[in-house]
């Protein structure tokens, strides 16, 4: 029920900024070439590894970093945007994601490693669906999860004494019932 | 190859998301979890995420002859099923006693509870944190009930996001020549410290409420359905829709206002069923309570038990009486409802924009229904229990802790 609410939360999301991005489209139509337009247009990225992507134009757009800089500047095909943080294989999946319209089963494949390097991508591209996809997904990895799985996950050090970790873990015990296996 | 890491910053992203019992649990992760999970700005980012109808708080009573056994049951709503009943009968390590108080509200995770002190009249106040199980120390107070014979006081709960205060209202009542209660004064009072209690100016003067009493909360105001009952009101007769309003109390400014209901409903008689008293204040034997919100709405609740079909309205935009919309029409038959002739059905949440869970409880027995309007389809589990009665109400889950009161949340 909780997945159905969240889902439904992400299309609405996804929505409003479609509706912001047409928005955007007809103040900038009117002063950029009409080829950025065109359905099927591709934009060339170029990934942290040095590989250039041509990336669909229905993506590019939910990339609000490069949209506000194609939107202020005159662009042509010619126009390569460098995507310094992001790698190709994170590319990849992240166009794998937005095809596949946010997919709770897609982010189920993908490995810790991964959904991290997704959430700094779409934090740093500005993509505001993916990123809310993606922080929930990795809060439902984590949610009944032991502390040292998080510790692990997260690349933490425990800073507490054994003491300080013994009085907290007594202090609400019953949080630490019924914990996944690691 | 470097594992990535996050900053704090996408940590607590993350973090905002999850359960309260796991954020009770990571704060044994480390330091800087610790701080994050108990910084006042963290709490208030997870409640404004904590989902909303997912979290049920029972009340139930073991034995109806004795009011003092009773107690408080936090619930997922997935766990609302068969696999319930042994957790429901027997697991009272989860609950809080409640035993000399009643619940006289929720609101931002918390929930109020009232008593009375029977040895020097003064109204006992305690609040709970059901998610995080811990009781509000700086919230336990209590103060003198204002002198005079008052049949039917009611009191209420609420936050003030203006002052970040907590407040309790109190209305005390006087009979009129019918003996019907009309409420002549209404005092708020800030929970906890060293507060007294202040009389609201404006609140309607012949005015009576209908329902348990607990004001309906919502965005820092308190709602009641109020009777404005004139002199010549024969006393037995049927109220009508039109013939009440909906009263209106601002936290922030202590000040009313009123609006009526559904237009489509005025001539209509509102007829309630007695279910649930606020015991522990008043003697109250009341009708079924039909205002409530659901997805952020005040909404009423019709129960026709002549025409055997129930009608939820809400108000779309809060105190404009033209906003009223019939959000959903059911024949009772279509909800398979069975405990007939009148069960007590309270429609607690509205799943999506089609969908309604109905809490239907009865003696000895909760049941959970979902009606999807678009498809009819009708869900309902049963959980039989070995208590007298089970009264359901919906929290949201929240951090909000005796060391962030008053700060920002």
């Amino acid at each position: 029920m909780a997945e159905r609410g969240e889902s439904s939360e992400a299309v609405m999301l996804k929505k409003t900024e479609e509706e912001k991005l047409r928005k955007g489209k007809m103040i900038v139509g009117d002063e950029s070439k009409a080829g950025y337009e065109e359905e099927g247009k591709k934009v060339k990225l170029v990934t942290s590894d040095g590989v250039t992507m041509e990336v669909e134009i229905s993506i590019v757009k939910e990339m609000e970093i490069i949209q506000t800089f194609i939107g202020a500047t005159d662009t042509d095909d010619s126009f390569i945007f460098p995507i310094s943080n992001v790698s190709s294989h994170i590319l990849n999946q992240i166009i794998e994601l937005v095809k596949g319209e946010y997919d709770q089963e897609l982010a189920k494949k993908l490995s810790h490693d991964e959904l991290k390097e997704i959430l700094v991508a779409a934090n740093y591209l500005n993509m505001k669906t993916l990123f809310h996809f993606i922080a929930t997904a990795i809060a439902n990895v984590i949610q009944n999860k032991s502390v040292e799985f998080v510790r692990d996950f997260f690349g933490i050090v425990n800073d507490f004494t054994e003491e300080e970790e013994a009085e907290l873990r007594k202090t609400n015990a019953w949080a630490f019932e019924g914990v996944d296996e690691d | 190859m470097n594992r990535p890491t996050l900053c704090e910053e996408l940590q607590a992203e993350i973090l905002s998301w999850l359960r309260v019992k796991t954020l009770l649990r990571f704060k044994c992760v480390s330091k800087s979890f610790h701080s994050l999970i108990s910084d006042p700005w963290f709490v208030k980012l997870h409640l404004q995420r904590s989902p909303r109808g997912v979290d049920l708080l029972l009340e139930y009573l073991e034995d109806d002859n004795n009011l003092e056994s009773r107690f408080l049951v936090p619930c997922h709503i997935g766990s609302l099923s068969d696999n319930h009943k042994a957790t429901v009968a027997h697991d009272r390590t989860l609950g809080f006693d409640i035993s000399g108080y009643g619940v006289i509200g929720s609101c931002n995770g918390l929930v109020c509870m009232a008593g009375r002190c029977k040895k020097d009249e003064r109204c006992m106040f305690c609040v709970w944190n059901p998610a995080t199980r811990e009781t509000l120390e700086d919230l336990k107070c209590s103060f003198p009930i204002p002198s005079g014979h008052h049949p039917r006081r009611k009191v209420a709960f609420g936050y003030d996001d203006l002052s970040h205060a907590y407040k309790v209202v109190l209305m005390l009542d006087a009979l009129d020549l019918n003996r019907r209660s009309i409420y002549r004064d209404v005092k708020v009072c800030n929970v906890g410290g060293n507060s007294c209690w202040r009389s609201v100016e404006s609140f309607p003067a012949k005015t009576t409420m209908q329902g348990s009493g607990w004001g309906v909360y919502l965005n820092s105001t308190l709602n009641w359905v109020g009777l404005d009952l004139h002199d010549n009101h024969p006393h037995d007769s049927y109220i009508t829709f039109d013939e009440s309003v909906i009263v209106s109390l601002d936290l922030r400014n202590e000040k009313s206002s009123q609006f009526m209901l559904p237009q489509a409903l005025h001539g209509i008689c509102m007829n309630g069923i007695c279910m649930r008293g606020s015991h522990s204040l008043g003697y109250d034997w009341d009708f079924h309570d039909c205002l409530g919100v659901l997805k952020d709405c005040l909404t009423v609740f019709f129960h026709d038990h002549n025409k055997r079909h129930i009608s939820i309205w809400q108000m779309r935009d809060f105190g404009n009486h033209k906003s009223w919309s019939l959000s959903l029409n059911i024949a009772m038959q279509d909800l398979q409802i069975v405990s007939m002739p009148r069960p007590y059905l309270h429609p607690l949440i509205m799943l999506e924009e089609n969908e309604v869970l109905f809490i239907e409880g009865t003696y000895k027995r909760i049941r959970r229904v979902i009606y999807d309007r678009s498809g009819n389809i009708v869900e309902h589990p049963q959980i039989h229990c070995n208590i007298f009665g089970i009264y359901p109400m919906t929290y949201v889950q929240s951090l909000v802790s005796q060391k962030s009161l008053g700060l920002c949340v």
